[in-house]
């Protein structure tokens, strides 16, 4: 404090800067790699948090799926009246307990396939289904499905395998399964009666020609509930 | 086949096709428009197309307020066949004899939704520009007879401009606008009738979920009637 500038501009920050209080966030290796290596990649991916917010609307239950370190998770909990958050990854569940961890937003090492995990009005999954391999994409989907309340709601969020040629080789490596606005429609069909397919380029979510977006979101609403458990 | 020979090839298919069929008529709602406000027709018809990409694939969808049955052409693009209903039967008929001389999987019919139901039942229905106009007091059986006419797991869109919008519309349009909703009161309406409320915002023909009271336009999208 006593080497700022002195000025009647730097005393007025001063007073803004005491109603900021002084907690600090650390980023995990998972969000640190993306700062450094593309920072603008935060902004897509946090964009993507913000409409999965925007539709699960507030007040709701809400499960994440494949949260990582947890930074996007915050986002969805700002609304939320509850929110659990789970990844099979120890390290990044380890990492978001330290630091974003709430009495709203718990964080646990989970596999939605095999871990009762509780009910909830809404899920969510970004970046996540194209890391499932296909002949486990139905088990996947059905079982956030069956996670849900009867008339719940699941966002799924994946690249489109159109871009997949400019994406990063680190990247790529982890694309297992990845996704035509089509195929990830008929997927939600197979679980959900309801699916609104939105597509995403930059920050921008839009409902254009989808063999061109960047990224494809399907808001799946209503579960079929048909297989026996 | 048309006299007029392009001179790029790709182009007589236009010509010829002109020559046979004649011009295609803008309709009586639009041609004012596209008159008088030539920007408008181009985000009157941004709404209804958001409207043919969220119901793309449903089989049987009914237009409340359908108007002249212009906006209801893009919507064809994406679903089997579409119904419009309208309490001005000038307008009915308009609809019928364009659906039925272009072939459209359309058909219109005089009825007013806040007297009942329409006959038939429907997995998706849509109003834009509707709400707004029907008395407060009516606005309640305006949405129960939709969401009468849907399937269990039926959808619904709802169109109308933001109130925070009034200050700048035309005289005539606020002239009609006695019903005008902000994001909070269009959600409270409908979530009394419907499970899901999905809002999303238009600014130009620009569809974005951004902050409601700088929205120009309030597109809501409806899942799950609640069945009284």
């Amino acid at each position: 404090m006593k080497d700022d500038i002195n000025t009647s501009e730097s005393k007025q920050w001063a007073g803004v800067k005491s109603l900021l209080g002084d907690e600090r966030l650390t980023l995990g290796p998972y969000f640190t790699y993306i700062a450094r290596k593309s920072p603008r990649r935060l902004l897509h991916l946090f964009s993507y948090y913000k409409f999965a917010a925007k539709m699960i609307g507030p007040g709701k239950r809400v499960l994440e799926v494949g949260s990582s370190e947890g930074f996007g998770s915050i986002v969805l909990a700002e609304a939320a009246s509850s929110m659990l958050a789970i990844d099979l990854d120890a390290d990044a569940i380890a990492v978001a307990k330290a630091s974003v961890e709430s009495e709203k937003l718990q964080f646990r090492v989970a596999d939605v396939l095999t871990d009762p995990l509780g009910t909830f009005d809404a899920a969510v999954s970004l970046d996540v289904i194209e890391h499932i391999f296909q002949e486990h994409e139905d088990a996947f989907v059905d079982a956030i499905a069956r996670s849900l309340e009867p008339h719940g709601i699941l966002i799924l969020g994946t690249p489109n395998v159109n871009a997949d040629q400019y994406a990063s080789a680190v990247s790529r490596e982890g694309h297992v399964n990845l996704f035509s606005a089509e195929r990830l429609r008929e997927l939600g069909l197979r679980h959900f009666h309801n699916v609104f397919s939105f597509s995403a380029n930059d920050e921008m979510v839009h409902t254009g020609f989808s063999p061109l977006a960047h990224y494809l979101l399907a808001v799946c609403v209503d579960p079929r509930r048909t297989k026996a458990s | 086949m048309s006299d007029v020979r392009s001179k790029e090839p790709q182009y007589q298919q236009a010509f010829d096709a002109y020559a046979a069929r004649g011009p295609f008529s803008l309709g009586p709602m639009l041609s004012d428009t596209w008159r008088q406000d030539p920007r408008r027709l181009t985000f009157v018809l941004a709404r209804y197309k958001f409207v043919s990409k969220m119901l793309a694939g449903k089989k049987s969808v009914l237009e409340i307020g359908s108007g002249d049955g212009f906006g209801m052409q893009v919507v064809l693009q994406t679903v089997e066949r579409a119904h419009g209903i309208d309490f001005d039967q000038a307008f009915v008929d308009y609809g019928n004899r364009v659906a039925a001389a272009e072939g459209f999987a359309a058909s219109f019919s005089v009825h007013d939704i806040t007297e009942g139901p329409p006959a038939g039942t429907f997995d998706a229905a849509y109003s834009l520009d509707v709400i707004e106009h029907v008395e407060p007091a009516r606005e309640g059986l305006f949405l129960t007879n939709i969401a009468a006419a849907l399937t269990a797991d039926g959808v619904c869109i709802i169109g109308t401009p933001n109130i925070t919008s009034a200050p700048y519309a035309s005289p005539q349009s606020q002239e009609g606008h006695i019903n005008l909703k902000s994001a909070e009161t269009l959600r409270s309406s409908l979530e009394a009738v419907f499970r899901h409320v999905f809002l999303f915002s238009m600014n130009d023909e620009v569809l974005h979920t951004g902050y409601f009271p700088m929205a120009h336009y309030l597109l809501a999208l409806c899942v799950d009637p609640r069945r009284p």
